[in-house]
């Protein structure tokens, strides 16, 4: 019986080949206008094939009225949008239906989703990457039109080729590179968990408790030496769950991962007023770099991977990030050391400091571990 | 990567090809009535409800190779029954958790060989299921499928070899009727009735529907191409009613004989016949070629609608980059857009790719009314090699001569 099945269909394919052009496959058609950071166009999407993903003839009864389109609007325009990403200049931008209509194309009838959206800066180069379908049909194919800078580009988008580029002159590798780079910087010098906790390491570089009272740095050269040293450690064991958790091959749960963030500035703060660990510092630095790291990788989804060259712009990030650190190094720490001796720095400054640094840290990881709201940032 | 620069500029220059044509030319609007229906499902509900049971079946068990190929099979013979490609589509998608692995289990590696063929990757396909017989050399879907391959691509011998190595492993029909097509197109015409003709009064009447109907509407297809009309035409009603009687489709057998009738000019019958068939491009080509035909007002601007949709139907398949329309946008072009330089181009580009006898034909055709003899000279050369006896190909054939001359 199963002989004769297989056989049967056997048959049936004898006849296919001739035949085999007789409907037009699937193809939804995509315009998009680029405007500086503003986008603009339209998509057009069979309406068999949103019936075969997500179920539009709720009743069932054979026949896609209009009333059933509309009433599925919201599921179209997440269906849809989920299967579409767009990055400027390898940062991510938001695009939204504004209106959902009907066009009639020669073979039947497509949802028609006007699309707007915009990018975080005017576009240079843009990225896409589109998967509509390709999960259950391996022929439909996207046809993209795409305005930006004046030209007209066309692209036939298919499983194999559903991510591609437009615009920008050369190699995008150096576009890439210093827009994550840039963002590396920024991440430092805006992100407050980071100050904190660097401030918790910096601040006593020139001049440490030790059990038999206080200590000041020799000369410039060591201090410098060793706090970039504890940075630089930070950053390596940074990169390396960041790059883990951004290409995804590991997964931590965000208000664990966060709590912990939280404890290292504690820890960090605390450290300098009850003396725990001195000479390893840049052990301890490197464990607190892991957590960082993977506390940094969820932002840095959100912000975008560019759809190629996802590890080199890790690497740019990074860079970035080990940059700005070695920044603060450069100027902190010369200006920390010239008044080291000062019982200013040590009343004013390094013991305040230290107390506001383990204060903020308790007070966030009381808040994330058990979901409270304490503080303003 | 995108076509940049001058590329995009020459798909722009050439109208109807560019998307952007086809999407700023089509007005999007919002219906006033809810009740409006937009779209209606080809196909019984029961079958796309077994469809959908065997996807969600297949996407529970991703690794499971049976789950996809029940999956793939059902998408494939509604893709052949409903000649819609999305079908195959879905085909190919059930299976791409095998497509890195070189030698996956016989039936997935067939499949994906009829699916190649399906979009006309002949080579790959070939590929396939050499790669697959070397393995297995008894499967028997396998040798059937390379000899229809063999035969679409013009090469009865091949066909014919593979035909022979079915025998004993299916039933005689099907051996039957893959030696009956080769001999057909191989000079042999008459001997393949006559063997069709034997099978048909010894096969059993239980059959499945798919093996009887390939027989009868081979036996249509070879006595309309021999020009015996009033036996073809018997032939077809019986392949119909049979297929009817079934409860089943078939759309090749449908154009077939709507091809039969156009050559016996009956265009009312095929209007009548295909008159509701305006999604597959097939019938729609038929139709608009019968509607040409015919001298009422109605007629004449339904044709001129038709020829309108079917232009964009196939502008949209060249904007995907496909090239599986060739043999019917050339007749569309040579009989119903009356440009019979471009049409030559396409009949010539198809025949690198398929040679059937209605390949040859369309190339004759329009090599005659090109007023360009040279060149169909390849069409010639596999007639001459073949041998096949179609008299329509020789008397175009003749006429070019005469044009040559």
């Amino acid at each position: 019986m199963k002989r004769a099945s297989r056989l049967a269909l056997g048959l049936l394919l004898a006849l296919a080949a001739p035949a085999a052009a007789a409907h037009a496959s699937s193809s939804s058609y995509l315009q998009l206008d680029v405007d500086g950071a503003a986008l603009q166009g339209r998509w057009d999407i069979a309406l068999r094939d949103l019936d075969s993903a997500i179920g539009l003839d709720v009743n069932d009864d054979g026949a896609i009225t209009w009333g059933e389109v509309r009433h599925a609007r919201a599921r179209i325009d997440d269906y849809a949008l989920s299967r579409l990403q767009l990055q400027g200049d390898a940062r991510n931008c938001t695009v939204r239906v504004t209106q959902l209509r009907i066009a009639e194309h020669a073979d039947g009838h497509y949802a028609a989703l006007d699309l707007e959206g915009h990018c975080p800066q005017a576009v240079e180069q843009l990225s896409l990457r589109y998967q509509l379908l390709f999960d259950l049909d391996r022929q439909h194919r996207g046809l993209l039109t795409l305005r930006l800078h004046d030209a007209l580009y066309t692209s036939v988008l298919a499983p194999d080729s559903g991510t591609v580029r437009f615009g920008g002159d050369g190699p995008s590798v150096w576009r890439v590179f210093r827009t994550y780079f840039h963002e590396g910087v920024w991440h430092v010098w805006t992100g407050l968990d980071h100050m904190l906790f660097l401030a918790g390491l910096f601040l006593p570089a020139v001049l440490w408790r030790t059990r038999s009272g206080w200590q000041v740095a020799p000369n410039l050269r060591g201090a410098v030496w060793q706090t970039a040293g504890i940075v630089t450690a930070f950053t390596l064991a940074h990169a390396t769950t960041l790059t883990l958790a951004a290409l995804g091959w590991v997964h931590w749960p965000s208000r664990w991962v966060e709590a912990a963030v939280a404890a290292t500035v504690a820890f960090a703060g605390f450290n300098n007023l009850v003396p725990l660990v001195h000479r390893r510092l840049a052990w301890i630095a490197a464990a607190f770099g892991l957590i960082h790291g993977s506390a940094i990788a969820s932002a840095l989804i959100d912000l975008g991977l560019p759809v190629t060259g996802r590890v080199w712009a890790l690497a740019a990030f990074n860079f970035g990030v080990e940059a700005a650190q070695l920044s603060l190094v450069a100027v902190v720490i010369p200006l920390t050391f010239a008044f080291r001796r000062s019982v200013l720095y040590r009343r004013a400054v390094l013991l305040p400091g230290s107390v506001l640094v383990t204060a903020v840290g308790v007070l966030w990881f009381v808040e994330r571990a058990f979901a409270l709201r304490l503080l303003s940032f | 990567m995108g076509s940049r620069g001058t590329a995009s500029m020459m798909l722009g220059l050439m109208l109807v090809t560019a998307p952007a044509a086809a999407l700023e030319a089509v007005r999007a609007y919002v219906p006033d009535r809810d009740a409006t229906v937009l779209e209606r499902a080809a196909v019984s509900s029961p079958k796309l409800r077994a469809l959908r049971a065997a996807r969600t079946a297949a996407e529970a068990a991703p690794e499971d190779p049976k789950a996809a190929v029940t999956y793939a099979r059902l998408a494939i013979e509604l893709g052949r029954e409903q000649a819609d490609p999305r079908f195959y589509g879905n085909a190919e998608a059930a299976l791409s958790a095998w497509d890195a692995i070189a030698a996956p289990p016989l039936d997935i590696a067939w499949l994906r060989a009829v699916l190649h063929q399906q979009r006309h990757a002949f080579d790959q396909a070939r590929a396939e299921l050499d790669a697959l017989l070397q393995r297995e050399p008894a499967y028997a879907p396998a040798l059937l499928t390379r000899a229809v391959i063999h035969l679409v691509q013009g090469d009865p011998t091949a066909a014919r070899r593979d035909c022979a190595a079915l025998v004993g492993r299916t039933g005689a029909l099907v051996v039957g009727s893959c030696a009956a097509a080769a001999a057909s197109v191989s000079g042999h015409a008459q001997t393949a009735l006559d063997t069709l003709a034997t099978l048909d009064a010894q096969a059993p009447h239980d059959l499945p529907i798919d093996q009887r109907a390939w027989a009868l509407s081979l036996e249509a297809e070879i006595n309309a191409r021999m020009e015996h009309v009033a036996a073809a035409r018997a032939a077809f009603e019986r392949a119909r009613s049979a297929v009817a009687a079934a409860g089943s489709h078939d759309p090749y057998l449908d154009t077939a004989e709507a091809d039969f009738l156009l050559d016996q000019h009956e265009p009312a019958t095929v209007v009548a016949r295909l008159r509701s068939r305006t999604r597959d491009n097939n019938a729609l080509l038929r139709l608009t070629e019968a509607e040409a035909q015919l001298p009422d007002a109605a007629s004449q601007q339904s044709a001129a609608t038709h020829i309108r949709m079917l232009g964009e139907r196939f502008a949209a398949t060249r904007a995907r980059g496909e090239a599986t329309h060739r043999r019917e946008e050339a007749r569309y072009t040579l009989a119903l857009l009356h440009r019979p330089q471009a049409a030559l181009k396409l009949a010539a580009a198809n025949w690198q790719v398929q040679r059937e006898p209605l390949d040859a034909r369309i190339f004759l055709e329009c090599a005659v009314a090109a007023r360009q003899p040279a060149a169909a000279a390849p069409v010639l050369t596999w007639m001459a090699q073949t041998g096949i006896e179609d008299p329509r190909l020789h008397r175009l054939a003749a006429q070019l001569q005469g044009l040559a001359s």
